[in-house]
């Protein structure tokens, strides 16, 4: 007992290695919040990327490019041009990580809201997918499963 | 007095805790500056993109009849109005930037043909669909597609985006229209 109390006081008393003490307890708050701001930024980044994708898609099947002919083109297209630009391992599925909806004239889905003027018909793609849902970095670091949903449109030019 | 200041001059000890107080401000300007601009920006890029989806709209919608000035064609009536300029510039920015309010403006002008710069005085404002414009073969009506917001930044004190905690943004694009 009076030992323990020896060292005790004598580890109060320590002025040595203060600074490997000090990094050890802002390592901890400093690490979560580098790696939340590293999460934050690849959602954004990957939520910017698909909406950009989104809008060229919707482009190109309005104006009808060979290879936007049909729904089935345009998702691939949004397939191949999403490749481009998201990282593929950070999504939840990697085996078919986007959800891809193709749609035109004035149908609407619950999270994409149709543009409603009767004098156009518009193609409409809505991209969902999951981020990182397969916990590459555990919810305390990380934000957890967090879903990515875009939609743009464009006006179909009449076929002249 | 001056023994305090010697006696201040020569203490070692706090100097971590006044050097983190000198380096915070600093930091915490920067981190204010850096989110604040970078979702202004995101906002413009947003304003940007439904600007664009209403410009392709009015063109797509008046496609058939827009007529190359000086040619010897004639003239068609547009079918392009402001109202459904407005819709469309309002659900586009609806579906890149939910949640964020959007006022959206469309208005016809009519201009001489090599006019370079626009501007919307109520004098040259014509209705956007008909034959507004038809009178003339040296004329050529466009449509002025606004699309304006307010952001509202998290620490205005500190960044200093915007003045009294506000900052207007706001796209303008001018797309011609057939007469």
């Amino acid at each position: 007992m009076l030992k323990a109390g020896r060292t005790v006081g004598r580890l109060l008393a320590e002025r040595r290695a203060t600074a490997a003490l000090e990094l050890a307890l802002v390592s901890v708050p400093l690490l979560g919040v580098s790696l939340g701001a590293i999460d934050l930024g690849l959602i954004l980044w990957t939520q910017s990327a698909l909406q950009g994708v989104a809008a060229d898609a919707a482009r190109c099947g309005a104006v009808k490019g060979t290879a936007c002919s049909n729904s089935n083109t345009i998702s691939s297209f949004v397939r191949t041009e999403a490749a481009n630009w998201v990282l593929g391992s950070l999504l939840s599925s990697t085996s078919s990580p986007l959800t891809v909806n193709v749609s035109n004239s004035t149908t609407s889905n619950a999270t994409c809201p149709a543009i409603s003027v009767t004098s156009a018909t518009f193609e409409t793609v809505q991209i969902e997918t999951s981020f990182f849902a397969n916990n590459l970095l555990p919810p305390p670091f990380g934000i957890g499963s967090y879903t990515i949903d875009v939609c743009a449109s464009f006006a179909i030019p009449p076929s002249s | 007095m001056w023994t305090l200041l010697d006696s201040v001059r020569r203490a070692r000890r706090g100097a971590v805790a006044v050097e983190f107080a000198l380096t915070f401000l600093p930091i915490l300007y920067l981190f204010a500056g850096v989110t604040d601009l970078g979702i202004a920006y995101y906002r413009e890029i947003g304003l940007s993109n439904a600007v664009a989806a209403a410009a392709a709209y009015a063109q797509a919608t008046d496609y058939s009849t827009v007529t190359v000035a000086g040619s010897s064609e004639t003239p068609t009536a547009s079918t392009v109005t402001a109202a459904n300029v407005e819709t469309v510039l309002q659900d586009a920015a609806a579906q890149s930037m939910p949640g964020v309010t959007v006022t959206p403006s469309a208005a016809c002008y009519s201009f001489p043909v090599n006019t370079t710069t626009f501007t919307s005085n109520s004098t040259d404002a014509v209705p956007c669909n008909g034959s507004s414009c038809v009178t003339s073969a040296t004329t050529i009506k466009y449509v002025e597609i606004g699309l304006s917001t307010t952001y509202y930044p998290l620490f205005p004190s500190l960044s200093r985006v915007g003045t009294e905690g506000s900052q207007p943004l706001s796209k303008i694009a001018w797309v011609p229209l057939g007469c």
